[in-house]
């Protein structure tokens, strides 16, 4: 490998991670960094299970994540639905303070099914992303969300493409 | 005299229902509480009993099927509700994982999430020694089936599911995409299958399948291509969700018709209905008399009915404290609903006793429906649900499953 070669792959390697970080920057860029406030209840199938994955996705895709568990649930029943399939990291989880009840309770977010507000700055994006789903659609949602808000972030909008 | 009828009307039900007890027609309670015992199903931190979650009820609503069920009772179980009354709520263990859900419509069928059925009866009486049937149909989120069964699903009930039937059975199911393709996973419209089973009352079999087909293509226009929540309709030719991202408007609870497309196609969708708002997921009763069927959701912690055909929204209220229903009501074929929920006992407002169990409402007795109609100046089309219907209903369930506790036919 010549020297030339050497500087211009360099080069690229430097430009790619300096993408990568705008990339996970990405929405950032031009606006608040986009934020999830999320309800988890137990009785909603799927939801302490697939949590970490949809955590997990939302913060590769730019997202601040805060997470509360659902406060008219009975303390004992939530932290015995995290024990199930050893997810006693979730226990530990708080009711939301009285503020962000309300916030929840006004989104008509409180109806057991993971239910995600998209926050940026103080503006909260009226329609909470229901349900667990699959990375590609929850991320896609979100960034849908994030784009219908102003001030925020205006990263690339990947709408849902075609039929698959 | 407009005011005059609405304030005759509320009399008249209560005369109604006196006139039916009379009769031999007596209403069922308008609501009861039926806590499970903690001994029997395990118990959390607090020493109450585990409700457990994603609770699927029997067209006759003596069966309920619930994931997570605690430490004593395995992932999930079956749950019996007395025949009346405030007897016991009985527990039977099963084989399946999390999440497993019944083929609606029949429940001759009970499905693990890998897609394996098992005959209902089999579950009951062998109970973690159950052995799959056959595997087929769909899985992943939100995976749920039904039964197609040619016109009502009380004629479908009123032949024993295991005589040799020699129509094969048809099994409908709906879930998220399932493409092997990571960059495909999730994206796009909803997906359903068909399969054809034959089934001579001891073994059945997989005869033909659809395949997985993606629906409402023809859509993506109006409602996008995400949907929230789906629930497939107990006759399998509707689901209900929430589109996530539409074109105009908020994200609400909508109907959609499964209608036959041409040879080879899979149906499309057509909007039937809009509730106008995003509740817990909306699950189907069964159509009646030619009438949509009507819908059940939890919003709030409270349970309410959708009537398609008046566009009523009914709230069921509650007779005890604290009550936190659950995501998954049902409607049994005879129109109560049921549902998991805890609950507090309080004798008086110092000793209130934290209760877990499910909760048996008539919507014909709520306040709601009675107030709909009284404001028409109308009579209610049903006054309230009566323990002979409730009997008839769970004599055709016991009749079809072939349970040891059904009457003969024609007899009760």
């Amino acid at each position: 490998m010549g020297w030339r070669t050497a500087v211009s792959t360099l080069g690229l390697m430097l430009l790619a991670a300096l993408q990568g970080v705008e990339a996970k920057m990405g929405l950032e860029a031009g606006g608040a960094r986009p934020m999830i406030l999320v309800m988890l209840s137990p009785r909603m199938a799927y939801s302490i299970h697939e949590w970490p994955r949809m955590a997990g996705a939302a913060q590769a895709a730019g997202f601040d994540v805060q997470v509360f568990r659902d406060p008219r649930v009975p303390k004992p029943e939530w932290e015995a639905a995290t024990r199930v399939d050893g997810f006693d990291a979730l226990a530990a989880v708080e009711a939301p303070d009285a503020q962000t009840l309300r916030t929840f309770k006004t989104h008509h977010a409180m109806n057991h099914a993971p239910a995600a507000l998209v926050k940026c700055g103080r503006v909260i994006h009226p329609a909470p992303v229901l349900g667990v789903m699959p990375d590609i659609a929850w991320t896609a949602v979100l960034r849908q969300r994030v784009g219908e808000l102003p001030g925020c972030a205006s990263g690339p909008i990947r709408r849902q493409g075609s039929r698959p | 005299m407009r005011t005059v009828k609405r304030c005759l009307w509320p009399l008249l039900y209560l005369m109604m229902a006196g006139s039916h007890a009379a009769d031999g027609q007596a209403c069922i309670s308008p609501i009861s509480y039926l806590p499970l015992d903690a001994s029997v199903v395990g118990r959390d931190d607090n020493g109450t009993a585990a409700l457990g979650t994603y609770e699927r009820i029997s067209p006759d609503g003596r069966f309920i099927l619930r994931s997570y069920s605690g430490a004593l009772l395995g992932k999930v179980s079956l749950m019996e509700l007395p025949a009346s009354g405030n007897g016991p709520v009985k527990a039977y263990q099963t084989p399946f994982s999390n999440e497993a859900f019944p083929v609606q419509g029949t429940w001759r069928y009970l499905v693990d999430v890998n897609g394996e059925h098992y005959r209902f009866k089999d579950v009951l009486a062998r109970q973690r020694n159950a052995k799959p049937l056959f595997k087929a149909g769909m899985t992943g989120f939100y995976a749920a089936a039904s039964e197609l069964v040619q016109g009502p699903a009380e004629k479908a009930l009123a032949q024993p599911a295991a005589t040799g039937d020699s129509e094969p059975v048809r099994i409908r199911s709906l879930s998220w995409p399932q493409s092997a393709d990571p960059d495909r996973q999730g994206v796009g419209p909803l997906q359903i299958e068909t399969v054809r089973v034959a089934d001579d009352g001891r073994q059945a079999h997989v005869l033909n399948s659809t395949g997985a087909q993606f629906i409402c293509s023809e859509r993506v226009a109006t409602d996008g291509d995400v949907y929230a929540l789906p629930m497939i309709s107990v006759d399998g030719r509707e689901f209900s969700a929430i589109p996530q991202v539409p074109a105009r408007g908020r994200p609400t609870m909508r109907v959609y018709g499964l209608a036959p497309a041409g040879a080879g196609d899979a149906p499309s969708c057509d909007l039937r209905a809009d509730l106008g708002m995003s509740p817990g997921k909306a699950v189907f009763g069964f159509p009646r008399d030619g009438a949509p069927a009507w819908l059940t959701y939890s919003d709030f912690g409270s349970v309410y009915v959708f009537d398609r055909q008046t566009r009523q929204t009914l709230r069921l209220a509650n007779a005890r404290n604290h009550v936190l229903a659950s995501a998954f009501p049902g409607i049994t074929m005879d129109g109560r609903v049921i549902y998991g929920a805890t609950w507090r006992d309080c004798d008086d407002k110092a000793t209130c006793a934290e209760r877990a169990g499910y909760v048996v409402v008539d919507p014909y007795q709520s306040a709601d429906y009675r107030r709909y109609w009284a404001a028409r100046g109308q009579p209610a089309p049903k006054a309230c649900i009566t323990t002979a219907e409730v009997e008839h209903v769970r004599d055709w369930f016991a009749r079809f499953q072939g349970l040891q506790d059904a009457p003969p036919a024609g007899q009760r």
